[in-house]
């Protein structure tokens, strides 16, 4: 849902407030006030209490009491300048080079008062092989205390004051995007918004925006011209003097007439009577339009040049002929001009013609202009309002944070039988292993230290048997309990040798010193004698054996059992 | 007015900074404090009452009931003197050595362990030492080398915990047909292992409820 907004257009001649919703005009007012507008510039920003009334009363006509309200606002401190630099450069350097240029232009130090650069149109190709595509910026500043008087005479009328932009800055917004925004014309448009105090003539095509400038000169300067001393040909009688009022509704009724056009019955008035008051003005605005296109563009460019009158302008009758009068010398053909016919004064109001429906016909939103302290003010309230929400965040953090762990340990407080549970049974598992291993070991310990390492001793004499055959006869073999393990004494004689080179004795014991269950065999004695056959020997040999465990014997019992088995 | 808004505004800051680092330092620290001491209390707790997992305890008990059975099973074959004393002769009718005599030898009462290599894991855990109990034999027999050896054997692996104590061969007569005379004295050895078996019951019971499931 879009929300309105009021938008205020103040020019030294009129007042008028619009509701706007969603980019449409819903409902306007305007108002005429008095006083030049040499007066208004000079009693500016004074000059707004005179109107504070006048806008109080046209918000309560409007119902618009506390709506945001943009001012487009026609002030004499306001400066608006419209930059090209290179599209190269870059926006942020376009930017900066127009707020240069405008500082220039600007009546006092730009960083010192409200200003605003914004894009306006980047050229889609160059002039020429030499030239560059241009970027166009506009700039524009207002003095803090004008913006600060404006927003406080919004603020009396019950409104929440928005934010201003100088007329002129959408008045040349508004023409630069009619001289660029058609795409239903191939050649250059040049487009003269012709406003009440001012007018602009843009000129481009929808490649490039050629120029913008501003014309000094505008509707009222017209009305201006009317309000002299009208002298009727052929009379002697005193001239007539119309008041500012009567100017512009004889303007706006009549136009630029023709010399003998019957203007005035009452006051038995032709044309010819007004037509050297007008022509002036006329001439130095066809002069300003003239020379712009002739520097601005070249000849084959002014032949092709489509002009387009817009603004207040177009509902004065006639003007357009005669601008295209002044025109007939650089080629140009003015076209799409306004009909001719009568307007009336409540049509010259009209917002149809202003600054407020060019404000509200363009898709962008401008950034407005606010007063230094106000400017401050919202980044202020917008920085606590970002603190307080960051910390209202950063309080519900901690507070989920706290509920976690509350939780928790409520949680934990509340189930303690079944953390307990859990750890009694897991003790009890713990306890009932430990005290399963300690059993366990307690028997095999037990086996091991009754039985312990013992040599497997039908293995041992199977290899003393072994060993002995062909050379030693056996006599005894004798196995007994030692300190570390039984010890073996073997008796026996020689057998008489076959060869002198035969020992069978030595080869008898290295034998068995071999033999991987003898851990040592030690000749105790021997004694040589003889016999029928010869020499032989009597010997003792004494054999430690390596013992091996009871588990290992039973295991390899269990082997032996599970081969022997079918 | 411009100093003073920025003020207040670093007031606020200030002040909402403050709020929120008390209320944490004050109520939610001290909470996750206490619950992360209660969380370590808890996990050291576990840890140093199941320093395995179930499944790895599950497997343990398994093993130690493997080992305790087949000590049982073993120990079984020694529990009677006659069964062991009928073994013998049958072993050695089936080997062809020639029994002279077996005859029961008077053994000394068996001595306690000096110290009990049992590794007692708790006081509280009740390891009582099993109980033993052993008898002897001296058995004169004749036979070959190859008998002999056979009939060691038999005795040494098939006749449960057998200790042969001492043995005495010598030659049998004449020399020529190589026959051996054999005095052997053996221990024979049997062990309760019905409270290690008890014990593993229990083990195996408390561990059931924590077992995976298949």
């Amino acid at each position: 849902m879009s929300r309105s907004r009021v938008v205020i257009e103040v020019t030294p001649s009129r007042l008028e407030a619009a509701v706007v919703r969603a980019g449409r005009i819903v409902r306007s007012a305007a108002v005429r006030h008095p006083g030049a507008p040499g007066e208004w510039d000079q009693h500016w920003p004074a000059a707004l209490d005179a109107l504070k009334q006048n806008l109080a009363d046209l918000i309560l006509g409007l119902d618009a009491k506390g709506l945001p309200a943009m001012v487009l606002a026609a002030t004499p401190t306001a400066a608006v300048n419209i930059h090209a630099c290179p599209a190269s450069a870059g926006a942020s350097a376009a930017s900066s080079a127009a707020a240069l240029a405008l500082g220039n232009v600007f009546s006092s130090a730009l960083n010192e008062h409200p200003s605003v650069t914004m894009p306006l149109f980047r050229d889609r190709s160059a002039a020429g092989p030499n030239e560059k595509p241009m970027r166009h910026v506009l700039a524009a500043a207002e003095t803090d205390a004008s913006a600060e008087s404006i927003a406080r005479w919004v603020e009396a009328a019950g409104l929440r004051f928005e934010g201003i932009f100088p007329l002129q800055a959408v008045e040349s917004i508004a023409a630069a995007d009619a001289a660029v925004g058609n795409a239903d014309h191939d050649g250059t448009r040049a487009v003269l918004w012709i406003g009440e105090h001012q007018s602009v003539l843009a000129v481009g095509s929808p490649e490039r925006l050629r120029f913008v400038r501003p014309i000094a000169l505008g509707t009222e300067s017209l009305a201006d011209a009317l309000t002299r001393p009208i002298t009727r040909r052929g009379s002697t009688d005193e001239p007539i003097t119309l008041t500012r009022d009567e100017a512009r509704a004889m303007l706006n009724r009549v136009g630029i007439p023709e010399p003998s056009q019957r203007i005035d019955e009452q006051r038995g008035l032709e044309g010819a009577a007004i037509l050297p008051l007008l022509q002036p003005t006329l001439q130095r605005l066809g002069i300003e339009v003239k020379q712009s296109l002739r520097f601005g563009l070249t000849e084959s460019e002014r032949n092709d040049t489509n002009v387009v009158i817009l603004g207040h302008g177009r509902t004065i009758p006639n003007l357009r002929a005669a601008i295209q009068r002044h025109l007939a010398a650089a080629d140009a053909r003015p076209r799409n001009a306004t009909p001719a016919g009568e307007a009336a004064d409540s049509e010259y109001l009209s917002s149809d013609r202003g600054g407020i429906r060019a404000f509200t016909n363009r898709s962008w939103n401008p950034p407005p202009l606010l007063p230094a302290a106000r400017s401050r003010s919202i980044s202020l309230n917008r920085t606590r309002v970002t603190l307080r929400v960051g910390m209202a965040a950063c309080l519900c953090l901690v507070a989920i944070d706290g509920g976690a762990a509350a939780f928790e340990r409520y949680a934990s407080a509340a189930h303690p039988a079944q953390s307990d549970s859990s750890a009694a049974a897991s003790a009890s598992s713990a306890e009932a292993l430990a005290l399963a291993r300690a059993s366990e070991s307690a028997l095999s310990s037990l086996v091991e230290s009754r039985l312990g390492s013992r040599p497997p001793i039908g293995p041992w004499l199977a290899e003393v048997a072994l060993a002995a055959k062909g050379r030693v006869q056996l006599v005894e073999i004798r196995s007994e309990p030692g300190e570390s393990g039984p010890v073996a004494r073997i008796k026996g004689v020689t057998l008489p040798a076959g060869s002198p080179d035969q020992e069978p004795l030595r080869e008898f014991i290295n034998l068995l010193s071999a033999c991987p269950l003898v851990n040592e065999a030690k000749l105790n004695h021997t004694q040589r004698s003889k016999s029928d056959d010869g020499n032989v020997q009597a010997f003792e040999v004494a054999l430690t054996f390596v013992g091996l465990p009871a588990s290992i014997m039973q295991a390899n019992a269990d082997a032996s059992r599970q081969e022997a088995a079918p | 007015m411009k100093n003073e808004a920025y003020r207040r505004l670093i007031s606020e800051g200030a002040i909402g900074l403050s709020l929120v680092a008390g209320a944490y330092f004050f109520a939610v620290e001290p909470l996750q404090r206490s619950v992360a001491e209660a969380r370590l209390g808890r996990d050291t707790y576990f840890l140093s009452s199941s320093d395995i997992d179930p499944v790895r305890q599950s497997a343990e008990v398994a093993s130690l009931r493997q080992r305790v059975e087949r000590v049982s099973r073993i120990a079984s074959m020694t529990s009677d003197e006659l069964a062991v004393m009928g073994r013998l002769n049958q072993a050695a009718e089936a080997l062809g050595v020639q029994v002279q005599n077996i005859e029961k030898k008077a053994l000394p009462a068996i001595s306690p362990l000096a110290d009990s290599s049992a590794p007692q894991p708790s006081p509280a855990l009740p390891i009582a030492t099993p109980k033993e109990s052993r008898f002897g034999f001296s058995i004169s027999a004749t036979g070959t080398y190859a008998q002999m050896v056979s009939f060691l054997n038999t005795i040494q692996n098939d006749l449960g915990f057998t200790n042969i104590e001492s043995m005495r061969v010598s030659p049998a007569g004449d020399t020529a047909d190589q026959r051996v005379s054999m005095t052997i004295e053996t221990s024979h050895w049997w062990f309760d292992a019905t409270p290690a078996k008890a014990a593993l019951a229990a083990g195996t019971q408390a561990l059931a409820p924590t077992e995976p499931q298949p």
